[in-house]
């Protein structure tokens, strides 16, 4: 057998698998030598797709002969439908080894345009895509071509569809996360399907409130992927402006007993930053919000922290949530918000990075290495905030601590020194001085 | 209880910058390329020319080639203007920017039909500024700096909405100081290099929080040299790049520790076949192999050909166009 019947016939059964197996699990390309066994090397079991791997470069380039032979036809819409059809096998398994070929995805777009493969049929070929290449932009970008265009045609009333949409993405997104760490344009992608699908479902509260607790079992099973904290702070920033979710703050503030003098959420909230006369829409989502950030510093980061000390990524996140509630208190209380973010220069010693550098700075005080006078960090005014607002005495307390205790374990550096960082990026950045 | 850090151990660190080696590997991987028809790396080859001949250029090679002029001609399509990576192949603003590089560098931009590029790169300007990677609608930052790279090269940067493209880049800004591929996305180091270039090529540094987005930066600098993209990630030479261009726009290029990532650099040399990899050991490759050697150059290596931090070519060649990309002090 030549090699392009031999690649026609494995072309063809791939794809008679992919539509004829709705419950289709994954794709992957199975490492073997030259092949010697005589027999087919499309492999199928358990509802798993494989392809041996000494086929590929037959398959590939057979592919791309054909596929390139009818580009600028298709693009041009002078091919019949018979022959439009006779494309998808060629691009399923073209993509399937390679989906980072922009042009075969837009061929496929021409084919969803031309009414040959529906939308739907190609969310789930997708899927198998990502199954094997789960980090591959194209594929989302795909997708989302594709939702959008599902949405453009849905009907006004079709809440329920675009909710049983956003969920398949979640379960696509679940899966690509789980198998690539740090998965960048995967979360991307599920904060796209927030923005686009979430805002069009009737329940985005119920939404927004399981993903943040799906959110914390995940970090605590994924705890070093930044990416997973990015999608936290991008989830609170949504409760920051949701004016439905009443009791929203409850669940949160019962675990706050401990740290928080905890009475109804409104008086919580006048204990915390002051008796204001906002609307009690206002104040709801105030309260919402800082519950939810005081719960992530005092709760998940502590508990988080016992478990998987000296994570980088714990740190950043404790960044984010600082600095939200600082900016909340300003907002609260009508004060400007001026973050001073200048770094004095002299800190930076030759052939030292200026962290280190400032923390050598920081052990020796106000002279450098070798005993020059560094200038004095210039004393402000506190402001309204910082001299007024409980919650403000309340988070520098909890800080100190924190880093107090982080600085005890003298067996874990790695520790001390993400620590002693966190120390001087309150410093520089926020003005916050522990010390 | 002490933590796992995600970096590297450099062992047998070669002391040496093997040019010769290094312009061998590039030279011989030209002549691989084209020996296979419809290859796995087919469509990204505009790209993949771009990285090994500005590559060779750092290192005193004249790269001028007419073939390559000739190829990238065959790659303009004449309909929408735009540059495909490669013959047949849909075009892509990725593309079109190498192109223009390679022309550019090679003072043959009139080559290719240059009106059309500016065509293409004006249809994929949207609304809210930000520009899309082709005609499929796909929103990116990196589109966005190709968008002004490759219109400023050209002398066109009139053609768009800057100022709707420079608030575009200003709503991917996040609290750390960094950007991300879109608003609401992750800050990484590649993304904002891409936003950091956007902003100097449209003099629009000011919006920038210049240390609190250079801190983040030297936080990516491990305990072996190496420099990571995002928190906890693994080093990798092309942030090298990165991050390096990122705080010579910046002014901070001071703040990181130079022998250190210079030995990381060096460490990632395969000292038999030439080439540099993302990590020592690793496989070596043209896009790697130019960020390491333009790495070493923003760190003053006076062996290398002086780079521009922001469209990373020569500097001799940004000068000659009277480009002037801003730079912070």
């Amino acid at each position: 057998m030549d090699d392009n019947s031999m690649s026609e016939r494995i072309l063809k059964k791939i794809e008679y698998i992919i539509n004829h197996d709705s419950d289709l699990q994954e794709f992957t390309i199975v490492p073997t030598e030259e092949n010697t066994s005589n027999k087919s090397p499309v492999l199928y079991m358990d509802h798993n797709l494989g392809l041996e791997s000494w086929c590929v470069k037959y398959v590939y380039r057979h592919a791309c002969a054909d596929l390139f032979e009818v580009r600028s036809k298709l693009a041009k819409r002078k091919l019949s439908y018979p022959n439009m059809e006779k494309l998808n096998y060629l691009l399923m398994g073209a993509l399937l080894i390679h989906p980072d070929v922009s042009t075969f995805w837009a061929m496929k777009r021409e084919l969803v345009q031309a009414d040959v493969i529906s939308a739907e049929q190609e969310l789930f070929f997708l899927k198998i895509v990502l199954s094997y290449k789960s980090k591959s932009n194209e594929a989302f970008s795909h997708r989302r071509w594709l939702l959008k265009r599902i949405l453009q045609k849905a009907h006004v009333n079709q809440a329920e569809r675009v909710n049983y949409l956003l969920h398949n993405e979640f379960l696509v997104t679940e899966m690509a996360a789980n198998k690539s760490p740090n998965n960048y344009h995967c979360w991307n992608h599920r904060i796209w399907c927030m923005e686009n699908l979430g805002s069009n479902c009737e329940n985005i509260e119920t939404i927004i409130q399981s993903e943040l607790q799906l959110n914390s079992k995940w970090l605590t099973e994924h705890v070093s992927e930044h990416t997973g904290y990015h999608y936290r702070q991008y989830l609170i920033k949504l409760v920051k402006h949701l004016p439905n979710m009443k009791d929203f703050s409850l669940q949160y503030l019962a675990s706050l007993t401990n740290v928080l003098k905890v009475k109804d959420p409104t008086s919580t909230l006048f204990n915390l930053l002051g008796i204001s006369n906002k609307s009690l829409d206002d104040l709801h989502m105030t309260i919402n919000v800082v519950s939810l950030l005081i719960y992530d510093l005092a709760v998940l980061l502590k508990n988080l922290n016992t478990f998987y000390e000296g994570h980088e990524s714990l740190w950043y996140h404790r960044r984010f949530v600082i600095r939200e509630l600082i900016k909340i208190m300003h907002e609260y209380s009508n004060t400007p918000f001026n973050v001073n973010n200048k770094v004095n220069d002299l800190y930076v010693k030759d052939e030292k990075n200026i962290i280190q550098s400032c923390l050598l700075s920081d052990n020796l005080s106000n002279s450098s290495e070798n005993g020059e006078k560094l200038p004095k960090q210039k004393k402000v005014m506190p402001n309204k905030v910082e001299s007024d607002v409980p919650l403000y005495f309340i988070l520098i307390d909890l800080e100190r601590d924190f880093v107090r205790k982080s600085c005890e374990n003298k067996r874990n550096l790695v520790q001390i020194e993400n620590a002693r960082r966190h120390e001087q990026w309150l410093r520089l950045f926020l003005g916050i001085n522990l010390v | 209880m002490a933590t796992l850090i995600k970096d590297v151990k450099l062992e047998n660190v070669p002391t040496e910058v093997l040019f010769d080696k290094h312009k061998e590997f590039l030279q011989s991987y030209e002549k691989d390329e084209n020996n296979y028809e419809y290859g796995m790396t087919d469509y990204l080859r505009i790209s993949g020319m771009y990285w090994g001949l500005t590559a060779l250029e750092l290192m005193s090679i004249n790269t001028k080639n007419q073939k390559v002029i000739d190829f990238i001609v065959k790659c303009q399509d004449p309909e929408s203007g735009g540059i495909s990576g490669c013959i047949d192949h849909d075009p892509h603003m990725l593309h079109t920017l190498s192109a223009v590089q390679i022309l550019v560098t090679m003072d043959e931009v009139n080559a290719i039909d240059v009106e059309g590029v500016v065509k293409y790169v004006v249809s994929n300007q949207q609304e809210d500024g930000s520009f899309t990677g082709d005609k499929w609608g796909e929103v990116d930052t990196r589109f966005s700096f190709t968008a002004v790279a490759t219109l400023a090269l050209l002398n066109r940067l009139d053609a768009i909405d800057v100022k709707k493209a420079v608030e575009f880049v200003q709503s991917c800004m996040n609290f750390d100081g960094g950007f991300g591929s879109r608003p609401l996305s992750e800050s990484h180091a590649g993304l904002i290099y891409c936003c950091l270039g956007f902003l100097s090529i449209t003099n629009s540094l000011h919006i920038v929080e210049q240390d609190t987005l250079a801190w983040w930066l030297c936080e990516r600098q491990l305990s072996s040299g190496g420099l990571n993209g995002r928190p906890e990630k693994l080093p990798d030479v092309c942030y090298s790049w990165w991050v390096l261009s990122s705080l010579s726009i910046l002014g901070r290029i001071h703040w990181i520790n130079h022998s250190a990532i210079q030995n990381y650099i060096k460490a990632c040399q395969d000292v038999e076949t030439g080439g540099f990899s993302d990590r020592p050991g690793n496989v070596t490759d043209p896009y790697h192999t130019l960020f390491g050697l333009a790495g070493l150059g923003l760190l003053g290596d006076e062996r290398i050909i002086k780079v521009n931090p922001t469209f990373c070519m020569p500097q001799a060649v940004i000068d000659k166009l009277g480009l002037k990309p801003q730079i912070l002090s």
